[in-house]
């Protein structure tokens, strides 16, 4: 079969945005880990100096994305590790969590890395960051009120209630979802993605 | 007792995506697509690819810690046109599957290219079997069959709900299916020889 062959294949199944939407999915049950982090230790009492930096940033950077995507709320534009250092070393942090969480000796790079601003009513929809390795979201202000929400996990796994200083790291492949933030506290978030720049090969 | 429920009972480590000692994890239950081509008129890639293996050789001689069968080096396609042409085949089937939810500034969603990060050949002869694993991070990978019967030892993807799921080899059929879902060969116990290409595909990222 050559390409073209194969091209009208992919015609008759339209491709589809999300992999378990896929006519030829198969249900499995599987693991993976969701992991949560406080970086207050990393600072020794001056996180609050990087969480307010980060608030600047994101306020000089402005509401890019006039909610297009999936964030119905404020959110800067995608790569602000590439104008602000501070969003280099949330990347910094993150990475290092996904190097030591990571199956294998893996090289990851930072992809993209962007601010929100979850004022009241604000919300995420259900998404993935598919096919990204892993993903991240750090949490620059939050009162624990609004819950970080992956639907397809189990009951007592499913709603993670991050307060300011969480990083919560997990496989890019997992849909995720943000519920509406009743709070009059503005819910601040630096999220990004890694992909893979170089690695060992294996089986 | 069939070969999945064989697998199943001596496989290590367990169905997860990470080692155990992983601390927080959560079951999930995911629709996964596992894309099956059966492929035309493939004879002449079919022996330009058996030939390109045997003339590569076995760089493992059964070492490698999954697959304990011949196995070639894993750049196959920067050495061999056969090869190659089977990544571009698989590459086309991948990028037909899905798109990323990530979406461009305009809001539509962005479609993914990928290419072969590498891609290696096998020949299971008699007692050859090849563990669980995954070839996470990867997104996706392949698997070709050169040349096997139904007989042979099926791939089998144990994590599947309802008891797992096997696919067993049809001479010139190309599987994809996600990098991260556990799979693995029990034994084959066929006399003749099950000659496979696998490979793995990453995104080109703009």
């Amino acid at each position: 079969m050559g390409l073209k062959e194969l091209a009208e294949m992919a015609k008759e199944t339209a491709p589809y945005t999300e992999l378990r939407l896929h006519s030829k999915a198969v249900e499995f049950c599987a693991k993976f880990p969701i992991i949560k982090e406080n970086m207050q230790s990393k600072f020794e009492g001056e996180l609050s100096l990087l969480n307010g930096d980060l608030k600047n940033a994101i306020l000089i950077s402005g509401d890019r994305q006039q909610r297009k995507t999936n964030v119905k709320a404020y959110m800067t534009d995608w790569f602000m590790h590439e104008k602000f250092k501070t969003f280099e070393l949330v990347g910094n942090l993150a990475w290092k969590m996904a190097v030591d969480n990571s199956p294998h000796k893996i090289q990851f790079e930072l992809f993209d890395i962007w601010g929100a601003v979850y004022k009241e009513n604000d919300w995420t929809l259900t998404h993935d960051h598919w096919p990204h390795p892993w993903s991240f979201v750090y949490y620059v202000q939050s009162n624990g009120e609004t819950p970080l929400v992956f639907p397809d996990a189990s009951q007592d796994a499913r709603y993670i209630f991050p307060k300011t200083g969480d990083m919560v790291l997990f496989p890019g492949l997992i849909r995720h979802g943000v519920p509406q933030h009743h709070s009059a506290e503005d819910r601040i978030v630096v999220a990004g993605n890694f992909n893979v720049s170089s690695r060992k090969v294996y089986v | 007792m069939t070969k999945l429920a064989d697998l199943a009972n001596n496989l290590d480590p367990p169905v997860v995506m990470f080692h155990e000692e992983f601390t927080a994890k959560q079951a999930m239950h995911y629709n996964i697509p596992r894309m099956t081509v059966n492929m035309f008129a493939t004879e002449e890639l079919n022996i330009a690819l058996e030939r390109d293996i045997r003339e590569s050789g076995d760089n493992f001689s059964g070492r490698n810690s999954s697959a304990s069968c011949f196995m070639t080096q894993w750049d196959m396609h920067k050495h061999y046109e056969s090869f190659e042409q089977l990544g571009k085949d698989a590459c086309a089937v991948a990028e037909s599957g899905a798109l990323a939810e990530r979406t461009l500034a305009n809001g539509t969603n962005n479609p993914i290219k990928y290419y072969v990060q590498e891609t290696w050949g096998l020949i299971y002869t008699k007692g050859h079997a090849t563990k669980m694993h995954t070839h996470w991070p990867s997104v996706w990978s392949y698997t070709y069959c050169v040349k096997a019967k139904l007989c042979c030892s099926p791939l089998v993807f144990p994590s599947a709900t309802g008891g797992g799921y096997e696919i067993f080899p049809v001479t010139s059929q190309l599987i994809v299916f996600p990098s991260w879902i556990n799979h693995a060969v029990p034994e084959h116990t066929c006399a003749h020889e099950r000659i496979m290409i696998s490979g793995n595909l990453d995104v080109i990222w703009d």
